[in-house]
């Protein structure tokens, strides 16, 4: 799914959008472009600092030694800042390759994503956060509207041609981030859940399944796919016993989806991004 | 030096029967999806790693989190912008080796090593001398000028090196577009990858002159012949 066959009228309009100012100035100049990509990069990577750190306050993680809400005041300009940077060296990039943004699955995921990380930390976040952690009604609404946005954005990911590979990044931040913060408890449901998976894998790919010659190198991949993953997965079993046991979290349930999801709907919008890149058009 | 040994490193550990095509690394490189995956968590893994790493500097700077103490933010970042900073050094090297001889001869990789060792020698720098008397400037809001210093250090290191890590995907000053005795063609060894690309251009010519003599026929003008394959970070289709 992507713009093109949701708006199909609209196709002349986005074609015409390549010769509005300042596009043609961008495209004639060897130098602007690459310019609004990397401030795109830097305001990226500002985003992500100002985002992390009330999300993981959230979770009971990172800066605890401040209230919630002071995290939140602390790092909103930063947020507001990057966003506005963002999105202005988006609408340029944008304006550039018009007919990419709009024949893409990855950008219909990218701006669906975005609504749902805009309204979890523009909204949500700040709600709770500024009541030190209570979650008022609305907020409950706005995360539940987020929710299924984010949702939605993740399923077109994962089964559009071309941009799903990309929603393997949502997979494995989320799978991070469970297994770094996540109480010992999902910890262990999530661990087993792993195992299982990479062991089926293992079984239909060595044992069951018997590929074409012309899906050698497809296999070999997977073979190596699998053994990086029995070894992270190891590395993590290790980890569990080595690090010293820290006290559970004590935020409510409730806050600490809140500040993952909020993260994690952040990290499906900057991959979506990047997928636009590295995909094709559906 | 380093160039014959990247050259072997990407045509020869992993292929089967000698061909190049075959190698570990020419086959990550033309990897379904498994390159792109690699290279979109590198460009993740900066908001983890730089964007921490940002909060901190701007501590030290006097610009944020002005009422914590230095120390507590730092000891309570820090291991985020570790387990970033692991994430970016494995999948870059891993970038790296897909293809090797192309980012040894670019000019914005050489550049991006150069200031990653600025942002290293920085950190040492400022953990060896400024740390020492920490304690007189952790909870002072606007610490001293030498913290100060070594924040603005480091937040242009790594924003240098995260704008030429951009750049390298793109194909502005590869040695095929640089003349000779410039800064850039010289600052990128260019010199064995052009003598790479003469002898391909020669061998081509050689060949087509084989064939021209083989057939009676008149032959076609000589086509410019295809220089290196396209390297994977020019997938990218940034027209």
């Amino acid at each position: 799914m992507d713009f093109a066959a949701l708006f199909p009228d609209l196709k002349p309009w986005v074609q015409s959008l390549a010769t509005v100012w300042p596009a043609p100035i961008i495209k004639e100049s060897s130098w602007i472009f690459p310019l609004i990509l990397c401030t795109h990069l830097l305001a990226l990577v500002t985003l992500g600092g100002a985002m992390l750190l009330p999300g993981l306050r959230l979770m009971g993680f990172g800066m605890t030694s401040l209230s919630p809400s002071a995290v939140e005041k602390a790092t909103r300009p930063w947020l507001w800042g990057a966003l506005i940077v963002l999105a202005v060296t988006g609408l340029l990039m944008g304006l550039v390759n018009p007919m990419k943004l709009y024949s893409r699955p990855a950008f219909l995921v990218k701006v669906i994503a975005m609504a749902a990380a805009l309204i979890l930390s523009l909204g949500v976040v700040r709600s709770v956060a500024g009541r030190d952690g209570v979650v008022s009604q609305n907020a409950k609404i706005m995360a539940g509207i987020a929710l299924l946005l984010w949702l939605a954005s993740v399923l077109i990911f994962g089964t559009s041609y071309g941009a799903a590979p990309g929603a393997f990044h949502i997979l494995s931040v989320g799978w991070l981030i469970v297994m770094a913060f996540g109480s010992k408890l999902t910890r262990i449901v999530l661990g087993a859940i792993t195992a299982i998976t990479v062991v089926g894998v293992g079984i239909v790919t060595y044992g069951i399944y018997h590929p074409l010659d012309d899906y050698d190198l497809v296999m070999e991949i997977n073979r190596w796919t699998l053994r990086l993953g029995a070894l992270l997965i190891a590395g993590f079993l290790l980890w569990e016993f080595a690090r010293t046991r820290k006290a559970e979290p004590t935020t409510p349930p409730l806050n600490r989806l809140i500040g993952l999801f909020t993260i994690l709907a952040w990290f499906t919008v900057a991959a979506a991004g990047r997928w636009i890149g590295l995909s094709t058009s559906g | 030096m380093f160039h014959d040994l990247l050259q072997w490193l990407q045509d020869v550990p992993g292929a089967t029967d000698g061909d190049p095509a075959t190698s570990w690394s020419q086959q990550f490189a033309g990897s379904l999806h498994l390159w792109a995956l690699t290279e979109g968590t590198h460009v993740l893994s900066l908001i983890l790693f730089a964007g921490t790493i940002l909060m901190v500097d701007l501590r030290m700077l006097g610009i944020a989190f002005r009422s914590v103490p230095y120390s507590t933010l730092n000891n309570r970042v820090l291991p985020l912008t570790i387990a970033g900073f692991a994430l970016a050094t494995v999948t870059g090297v891993l970038l790296f080796l897909s293809n090797p001889v192309h980012y040894y001869h670019s000019v914005f990789f050489r550049a991006k090593v150069i200031f990653i060792l600025v942002a290293a020698a920085n950190i040492f720098w400022f953990h060896y001398r400024v740390q020492k008397n920490l304690a007189e400037w952790d909870t002072r809001p606007s610490p001293p000028l030498a913290v100060k210093l070594a924040a603005g250090v480091s937040i242009s290191a790594w924003i240098l090196v995260i704008v030429f890590g951009r750049l390298m995907a793109l194909s502005f000053f590869e040695c095929e577009n640089m003349p000779k005795g410039t800064f850039g063609y010289a600052f990128a060894e260019c010199e064995p990858v052009m003598r790479g690309i003469e002898e391909l251009e020669a061998q081509a010519a050689e060949e087509e002159a084989a064939a021209a003599e083989e057939s009676t026929e008149e032959s076609e003008p000589a086509e410019d012949p295809a220089p290196a394959e396209e390297a994977p970070a020019q997938q990218e289709p940034e027209e």
